[in-house]
């Protein structure tokens, strides 16, 4: 049991040990305690419930995407629900005009979305901040505008229906089943982030996000690290649409508003930036988030006129604490939940001893 | 297209300047003192004009005491803005400052959808007189009103900037914030009372929108199609602001009668990212975007 809650006492003589996954006997347990509780989840959940751990497994792709390039490579994106939208249709294309499935459909929106990407990049390595925020934002516009062309040309204005997909003859019909496809994807897309983190590419592109100047003298190549950014955001990215619209079984372009990329950005805010653990918590907490809303006001007394123009403006009320979150946590603790983790644990490791100033600050 | 029709659009374009101009404006003044780029905006916009609806119809004042309460109580909620939200955040990175602000817009329509809802509501426009001929083009007696009062108040703004001593101030600040506080100048000050003032001219901007179409949710777009206005002529420009929002305004009409009404917004957005490329400071900026 020694080394079990502390950090010290746990000897690394390779740099290769030192930064596995596996370092220590604590992370080992909590990594085998959440895959136990992840594979147990669908027994656990009510339907509905189940059916947003679906959704959030989605939005964990999508926000781990986002993550990659604005949390680590330190480059502003509002164009995360274009990429979103290309993943999605390109799964519809994939149907249409080539009469695949899902695992064509998938790597293909992949794919798709990086080339996208990869010119939606170039402007970054002119502009930073602001402007690039902007070039994105033409990006939301003029995806926007040619998938809705491609919509009204080829399936009408209510959008596009995609059929059931199958995994070998296990047809993917149920939340269930749904729950544990998208779970091992989710897996396999938080293991490539943390991966790419703490590889060269992880630590090119932190080292843009600090200080580009310093990173281009020592050696890091700014240019192609930036784009690389970018190329495997928009791939995550697409996937993620592609996988949401194989999910929900149907594509329209006005899910993919400038509010879903606020959304998104919204999630690793939440969570904490350059952090993959913090995507995903983000993701998960800001896709429950309506629903717990929902649930709350539900639960009040209806007696009141107030709580009963609530009941009535549920849409908005989600929406107005939706804002307020992100206000929230941008003016009290820019850094998120993980953050708050840190300093939590930060306090705990010195308890007794610890005196307001030393718990002050995180230790991450 | 024929000639009319174009004269028309050129027209209608003009009648569409002044929401445009005064939004950009707001932009501009926020930004040129904060360097925040203000992605409230459109929900400035928004709420300046359930302000009037809720003043006009439900409570049911007169247009000019409806006018100045708006104006009055948008400037109080913009500088309250900076003071509890703009002002702790203070030295966080631009990123975090855009986001805030969308935060906030987000907040804005929520609650105005809670209070008011999400469907249309009308609220009447004064009358003013007939319609006026321009050629075989028509124009609405208030929509030149709305030019005239626009251009009046723009350049009111541009005077006030340029020669009164708060004015002198907010340029020093814009320019140096260091050493005008150096100076005496006291730098919140002039942050809270450039929110007030931006607030304040999109109060006018909201008023002229519920006019035209009556309070909707959708009315906070025009502050995104805004920003490239803002953009196009320079984001620390005012001038940039009235030529930003004109050009706007006109390729919006233009692109909707010569190509299709699908398109304007998306045209909007390829001109600002060709005058990004070309010139990323704006036909009147000062020269300085942050290059890699």
């Amino acid at each position: 049991m020694k080394g079990l809650f502390l950090r010290s006492g746990n000897l690394q003589k390779t740099y290769r040990s030192d930064v596995s996954l596996l370092r220590t006997p604590t992370r080992r347990l909590v990594i085998a305690g959440t895959l136990l509780l992840v594979i147990a989840l669908p027994e656990l959940l009510s339907p509905t419930n189940l059916s947003i751990a679906d959704a959030a497994w989605i939005a964990v792709v999508g926000a781990i995407s986002l993550n990659l390039l604005t949390g680590y490579a330190g480059q502003v994106s509002l164009g995360q629900a274009a990429f979103l939208a290309i993943g999605a249709y390109t799964a519809v294309f994939t149907m249409r005009s080539l009469g695949a499935g899902m695992w064509l459909g998938i790597p293909l929106a992949g794919v798709v979305s990086a080339v996208v990407g990869l010119i939606v990049g170039l402007p970054s390595l002119r502009f930073r901040g602001f402007y690039l925020a902007l070039t994105t934002l033409g990006l939301q516009f003029i995806a926007g505008y040619l998938l809705l062309q491609y919509q009204v040309n080829n399936g009408g204005l209510e959008g596009f229906t995609l059929p059931t997909q199958s995994i070998g003859p296990l047809a993917l019909t149920t939340d269930t089943r749904w729950y544990y496809f998208l779970a091992v994807i989710a897996i396999v897309v938080i293991l490539i982030s943390v991966n790419l983190v703490r590889s060269r590419t992880g630590r090119a592109w932190m080292a843009i996000r600090d200080r580009d100047i310093a990173a281009s003298i020592v050696g890091v190549n700014v240019a192609r690290y930036k784009l690389l950014a970018f190329v495997v955001s928009a791939f995550l990215a697409g996937v993620a649409g592609a996988l949401g619209a194989y999910y929900t079984g149907g594509v329209s372009i006005e899910t993919f508003s400038l509010s879903l990329a606020i959304t998104y950005i919204a999630m690793i805010i939440v969570g904490g930036l350059g952090s993959t653990a913090g995507a995903v918590i983000g993701a998960v907490l800001i896709t429950a988030l309506p629903f717990w809303i929902n649930d709350l006001v539900q639960a009040l007394p209806q007696s009141w006129p107030v709580i009963q123009k609530l009941q009535l403006s549920i849409f908005a009320l989600q929406t107005a604490v939706f804002g307020l979150i992100i206000v929230a946590f941008l003016v009290f603790e820019p850094r998120g939940i993980i953050a708050i983790w840190g300093r939590f644990k930060a306090w705990a490791l010195l308890w007794p001893y610890q005196r307001s100033h030393l718990a002050g600050d995180d230790e991450s | 297209v024929s000639a009319s029709q174009f004269l028309q659009s050129t027209v209608d374009g003009v009648g569409l300047w002044p929401v445009y101009a005064l939004t950009a404006a707001g932009f501009v003044i926020i930004y040129r003192a904060t360097l925040v780029f203000n992605f409230a905006q459109g929900a400035l916009l928004l709420l300046s004009a359930y302000g009037v609806y809720q003043l006009r119809v439900k409570v049911g004042i007169a247009i000019g005491p409806t006018l100045i309460l708006v104006i009055v109580g948008m400037a109080a909620l913009g500088a309250l803005t900076y003071l509890l939200v703009l002002k702790p955040m203070t030295g966080q990175p631009v990123f975090a400052l855009i986001i805030v602000t969308m935060g906030l817009s987000i907040v804005a329509t929520g609650i105005a959808g809670v209070i008011w809802g999400f469907s249309g509501l009308f609220v009447p426009s004064p009358h003013i007189g007939a319609a006026l001929h321009i050629g075989s083009a028509r124009i609405s007696a208030l929509n030149v009103t709305e030019v005239l009062v626009s251009g009046g108040i723009l350049a009111a703004l541009g005077a006030f900037f340029k020669f009164t001593p708060i004015g002198l101030q907010m340029r020093a600040t814009a320019e140096s914030p260091t050493l005008a506080s150096r100076r005496g100048v006291s730098v919140q000050r002039v942050y809270t009372l450039s929110w007030a003032l931006a607030a304040a001219v999109s109060a006018v901007a909201g008023a002229i929108l519920v006019f035209g179409s009556g309070a909707t949710p959708t009315i906070s777009n025009v502050g995104l199609t805004a920003f490239p206005a803002a953009l196009i002529g320079g984001f620390d420009s005012l001038l940039g602001a009235v030529i930003g929002g004109l050009i706007v305004a006109l390729a919006q009409n233009y692109a909707a009668t010569l190509w299709s009404p699908a398109v304007e917004n998306m045209v909007v957005f390829a001109l600002m990212l060709v005058v990004l490329i070309v010139r990323p400071y704006g036909l009147f900026g000062t020269k300085e975007v942050l290059r890699v």
